[in-house]
């Protein structure tokens, strides 16, 4: 990436989630570096499927939060407020739009045991291998998610670049 | 704002645009500036493994790479255009010195300045016309007569007059230092939003933004004022002279018009360079009207000059051509 000459504000997003309950929180940093951690105790005592609500509600919020904190950073960026974006103006633009929500984002830890995937960032789904919160430790089993959801963020980034490669080109 | 960088702006504009057009084209980034063709990938370089799997060769590749720099080679000129603006600064002594001049020829009541509304303290050295009537009382003739009439009764509408003459033309220079802080303001907000959008073209959402062109704006009209003729109005020179935004205060009618604003969208280099390019063209046109309504607005007051210099400057004294052989006559005494 070109080292830049102006000081885009949306390069400092940052943004912290937790789920309802404050069980399980999520971050956003610089954009697209995803961690995630838990309040104290709450993951020796949760089950797999605990998890795999709390994670999923987590990717929910987390993605809504980064995408209030982006439209409030852009707004900052181009001096105008902007809270969503706009309808679609062209047929390019609604195929966009379409295909963006059939876009199957994923990612997965290095050894494939805790995976998580998102259809148009909107509907998530973590999944871990039964048995792996008994034998991971909660700091091995955060870094693995971070990992895996840093996968989805990138894929995701990927995916979205090629479709505007696509519909806009 | 970051207007002395303009160069530098334009400069990743185009390595920004090109960064996303090769990466398309399916090349990856080894170093500043340099590219290779990605084997791996599946776009049109992928076709050729050679360079790390890619069989592309380097004419091939030169040729990929003139190709996408022609796209832009345009935008460090469209930029240059703007790199000898006007210093804004550089009015400031002009207005310093009309400021001055202001002082010199305010009369005190009725003396606020009409490009700010400021009151402006009286110049108390013209208060010595009006006890000058004392003087002049055992002086009788024509002469007397005349030099009452053409100096001490108008010495007050014509200072007046002089002093909003005064103080359209410091408002026309602050309109001109208002109009090319705009302007700065406005190229470098161009620059950085093209920049921007092109960072921003990769997430997730549509790409849209918007330019607002404060330039229009910076030219504003003021309430008009007639010059006065001796306590009557001459219709013929009533005068709505023009301000700077940044320094108006009260006396401003407002805005000429509405700073115009252009909405921009764009998902590749092509659309959001051809929206900066658009914005560019529409910002010289700004310029150019706002300048125009300066000088509109500086021929109509020269106009008035021209046509109405009776209240700007006394008629010159008879005396003044007089001579040895005439002066008694012009001074109305007899031989």
């Amino acid at each position: 990436m070109t080292t830049s000459t102006i000081d885009n504000p949306i390069n400092s997003l940052d943004v912290t989630v937790a789920t309802p309950d404050e069980k399980a929180y999520g971050r956003v940093r610089g954009r697209r570096e995803v961690s995630v951690w838990f309040a104290p105790g709450y993951y020796d005592a949760a089950t797999e499927s605990d998890l795999q609500r709390q994670l999923t509600r987590l990717g929910r919020l987390l993605f809504a939060a980064r995408m209030r904190e982006y439209y409030r950073l852009r707004s900052l960026a181009f001096r105008r407020t902007v809270t969503k974006e706009s309808p679609p103006a062209t047929d390019r633009d609604r195929e966009f739009v379409g295909r963006r929500d059939e876009l199957v984002a994923e990612g997965s830890s290095p050894d494939g045991q805790i995976r998580v995937s998102a259809v148009g960032m909107q509907n998530w789904t973590v999944s871990i291998e039964p048995g792996l919160s008994r034998t991971r430790d909660e700091q091995s089993f955060l870094a693995d998610l971070a990992t895996a959801a840093n996968a989805l963020v990138d894929d995701q980034f990927a995916k979205i670049r090629e479709l505007k490669y696509d519909v806009y080109a | 704002m970051s207007f002395e960088e303009l160069s530098a702006h334009a400069q990743e504009i185009v390595e920004k645009a090109m960064e996303w057009d090769l990466e398309r084209m399916g090349y990856m980034k080894v170093g500043d500036n340099e590219w290779m063709p990605r084997s791996s990938y599946g776009g049109r370089a992928g076709q050729y493994p050679g360079y790390g799997g890619s069989t592309m060769t380097q004419s091939e590749v030169d040729a990929d790479m003139a190709e996408v720099s022609g796209r832009y080679d345009d935008v460090p000129g469209l930029f240059d255009a703007f790199s000898s603006l006007p210093d804004p600064a550089s009015f400031d002594a002009g207005i310093d010195d009309l400021t001055a001049a202001l002082g010199k020829l305010s009369q005190g009541s009725g003396g606020e300045d009409p490009t700010n509304g400021s009151p402006t303290p009286a110049n108390t050295i013209l208060d010595g016309m009006d006890t000058s009537q004392d003087y002049l009382a055992r002086w009788t003739g024509i002469a007397a007569a005349q030099f009452k009439e053409n100096f001490v009764d108008t010495f007050e509408s014509i200072t007046t007059n002089q002093f909003l003459l005064t103080s359209y033309i410091k408002g026309a220079l602050e309109a001109e230092k208002s109009l090319w802080d705009a302007a700065r303001r406005n190229i470098d907000e161009i620059a950085e939003d093209t920049i921007t959008a092109l960072e921003e073209m990769g997430d997730c959402g549509k790409n849209e933004w918007s330019m607002a062109f404060s330039v229009a704006g910076a030219v504003v009209a003021l309430v008009a004022v007639p010059f006065t003729a001796g306590g009557s109005l001459v219709a013929a020179a009533t005068f709505a002279g023009v301000g700077g935004a940044l320094s108006i205060g009260g006396a401003a009618v407002g805005n000429m018009e509405d700073a115009p604003e252009l909405d921009m969208s764009g998902e590749s280099p092509e659309a959001v360079i051809g929206n900066m390019r658009e914005a560019i063209t529409k910002l010289k046109d700004e310029i150019s009207k706002a300048e125009q309504k300066i000088a509109d607005k500086m021929t109509e007051l020269q106009g008035i000059v021209d046509g109405h210099r009776e209240l700007f400057v006394a008629p010159r004294p008879n005396l003044a051509d007089s001579g040895p052989g005439d002066i008694r006559e012009d001074m109305g005494v007899p031989r």
